[in-house]
């Protein structure tokens, strides 16, 4: 369906001494809560620059999740500006959100969110069923990702012949396969053990080395701020602050 | 999205919820197959009756005197019936059945008096095996069908030409009953005709009109006359004129009405359990629809997993679009295999049915000849009427068309819950429990 026009289609709006990959001007989202409007993001501005491993922090309520959403092409603002790689998200349809999603942007869940029928493999291949990727290309680039990940004896399984660590590792996996600018992670230790967590952030850490991608983690897992380019503190819908460790990059 | 990945995806997600799957395909093929199994019968059927009357020429008009009536069926009726203006040809006949014994066997059938000359007339395909016709003076020749000369379940002839065989009834018309027997020559055995049914040519004997005269003691009366129009459209024309002489004391039998009559009520019937099935897939298409919305309701969040990937909205509906045609597309098929059985065992069944129902082994053409149904060849021809004889015929056409309307209809009843799955905000659905 045309997918992989979108680097055409959208282009990349920023010149190249601009380097944030992510950006938002003034970030509003209001929700309605019966007929209370309630402001879960108040004029939110930030640069998230390419190739940086991000954690989010911040209490319940804060507006994490809305902000990771927005980020994700899967919500649009009140007023403001989200921009994914040059692209303002706030002038897209469903359908141009749906192509940036598929171009640029990888989801890794707290609940995994694999499709429960589909084997390992099927599942790291799936977003390139949207991209009409041919079967055979589609299974190496998976079954690659999956080697990466460290799962190659695993790739016929199901997700519930699966740990929660290695599906975990499916929906990374996943998440890489259509080579996004950005990775957003919700809470990705969320379900797991302390020992599968260290992994998990040293997996994450590893690939944000390797691959150079953008990866932006929503999390209360003390072990991501070790390794992290740069914190973003919530609070109430607004960034309290920001810290930035330049010495990684 | 290719559409084979679709259908891919489509098929493990179905392969999912085996069960339901089955289930839902299988109200499809019950209204697939109903169709399929109704229309194969009726044009089979319809078929059947063709071949059955397919020796008789088909404008012919059968009249018989009444049952209620006095008239004497002598000399002038046919005279009369013969100067109408639309009547081409009027044949008097005169027929009973009776038993005729040849050496050791024995067999019952019709015998008919009639001049022979004019069976072309009767039957247009009608040819001699061997010998010759019985001429109208011959008092003492007889003509036999091709089954009666040769059994299709004996192995040696019933008789054969020249050989004298033995005519037996029981006359009821003096004081007392009293067994009439007459030797008669075989001098001629029609070629096989291979159509049953009403007239059966094949499993008669035929004499002179003067030897059953005297032979069947009829006197000077027939059993009733074969009336041949001018043309197949001057029939209801010719029947009209002879009811307008004799009024109610002739019944008349029209070959185009009966025919009329059976396509009459083999339609009618279709019509019927045509509409049921035509029901049945209305109530499949509400089926693949509520399966398919108990399917989008159960998988939201998978939804939302599929939407947040990058799949379109139009993939999304392409995805569960693919489901619903492939429960009409296998649904289809399955009823259309099952049809073709079902119209193999119809038959069966409806025989059974009228078997049943029907009055069986009974001697024919007893008194005056009776009525229609006093046609025919004795038992042997209460054979041929099994309708097991009828051999469903398949439309390759028609069953392309019932197939293609399953899955029309399940493409229509998956439209909806398909749009409204294609139309899910991706947050809300990734939040779903």
């Amino acid at each position: 369906m045309g997918g992989f026009n979108i680097t055409r289609e959208l282009g990349s709006g920023l010149g190249p001494a601009v380097q944030s990959v992510v950006e938002t001007v003034g970030l509003t989202k209001q929700y309605l809560l019966g007929v209370v409007p309630v402001l879960s993001l108040d004029n939110v501005s930030m640069k998230i620059a390419a190739g940086e491993l991000v954690v989010i922090l911040g209490p319940s309520g804060s507006g994490k999740s809305t902000l990771l959403n927005m980020l994700g092409a899967l919500d649009k603002p009140t007023r403001g500006k989200v921009l994914i790689d040059g692209v303002d998200v706030s002038t897209l349809d469903s359908l141009e959100m749906a192509r940036l999603r598929l171009r640029k942007i990888g989801f890794v869940f707290q609940f995994f969110n694999l499709i429960p029928r589909l084997t390992a493999l099927e599942n790291v291949e799936f977003p390139l069923i949207a991209a009409g990727m041919g079967r055979r290309e589609r299974r190496d680039v998976a079954l690659g990702l999956l080697a990466s990940v460290g799962l190659q004896g695993r790739v016929d399984h199901r997700p519930s012949e699966l740990s929660g660590g290695e599906q975990q590792r499916v929906a990374i996996a996943r998440s890489l396969v259509n080579d996004p600018k950005i990775v957003l992670m919700d809470e990705p230790t969320g379900n797991l053990d302390s020992k599968t967590s260290a992994e998990t952030k040293a997996l994450v850490e590893r690939l944000n080395r390797e691959k150079g991608q953008t990866f932006i983690v929503v999390t209360h897992n003390p072990v991501f701020r070790e390794s992290a380019d740069h914190i973003i503190y919530l609070l109430d819908g607004r960034i309290d602050r920001e810290e930035f460790r330049g010495e990684r990059t | 999205m290719i559409f084979t990945d679709a259908l891919s995806l489509a098929y493990k997600a179905l392969r999912d919820r085996k069960l339901r799957t089955i289930l839902t395909m299988l109200m499809v093929a019950i209204g697939a197959g109903l169709i399929t199994a109704l229309n194969s019968t009726g044009a089979g059927f319809s078929a059947y009756v063709t071949r059955q009357l397919g020796s008789l020429s088909p404008d012919i008009i059968m009249v018989m005197p009444s049952s209620s009536s006095t008239l004497r069926m002598t000399e002038g009726v046919p005279r009369t019936i013969q100067f109408l203006p639309d009547v081409y040809s009027a044949i008097p006949f005169v027929q009973r059945g009776l038993t005729v014994k040849s050496g050791a066997s024995t067999r019952t059938l019709t015998i008919m008096g009639i001049d022979q000359a004019a069976l072309p007339l009767l039957y247009p395909n009608v040819a001699l095996a061997e010998g010759e016709y019985v001429s109208p003076s011959d008092q003492s020749g007889i003509l036999l069908g091709y089954n009666v000369a040769y059994p299709q379940d004996q192995v040696t002839p019933f008789a054969r030409l020249g050989q004298l065989v033995t005519a037996e009834y029981v006359d009821y018309g003096g004081p007392r009953p009293t067994t009439v027997q007459r030797a008669v020559r075989v001098v001629g055995i029609l070629r096989y005709m291979g159509a049953g049914g009403f007239i059966n040519v094949d499993s008669m004997a035929f004499v002179s009109v003067a030897a059953a005269r005297s032979g069947l003691r009829r006197g000077d009366v027939f059993s009733g006359i074969f009336v041949k129009p001018r043309s197949l459209d001057q029939a209801d024309a010719a029947a009209e004129e002879i009811r307008g002489v004799y009024g109610n004391n002739l019944t008349i039998f029209s070959l185009k009405d009966i025919v009329q009559i059976i396509q009459n009520v083999i339609g009618a019937l279709v019509l019927f359990i045509g509409s049921i099935a035509a029901v049945s897939l209305l109530v499949a298409t509400v089926g693949i629809l509520a399966t398919m919305y108990t399917s989008v309701t159960e998988r939201i969040r998978e939804i939302g997993i599929t939407k947040s990937v990058g799949f379109t909205d139009r993939d999304i509906l392409v995805l569960f679009l693919s489901e619903a045609f492939i429960i009409g597309a296998v649904g289809g098929l399955l009823g259309l295999l099952g049809g073709v059985g079902l119209s193999y065992a119809i038959p069966f069944a409806l025989n059974s049915l009228v078997s049943g129902v029907a009055p069986t082994g009974s001697p024919m053409g007893g008194g005056q000849g009776g009525g229609f149904g006093s046609f025919g060849g004795g038992g042997g021809s209460m054979g041929s009427f099994s309708l097991t004889g009828i051999t469903p015929v398949f439309e390759a056409p028609f069953m392309a068309e019932v197939w293609l309307f399953c899955l029309s209809l399940a493409v229509v009843g998956g439209l909806y819950p398909a749009w409204r799955a294609s139309r899910l905000n991706p947050i809300a659905a990734l939040r779903h429990e």
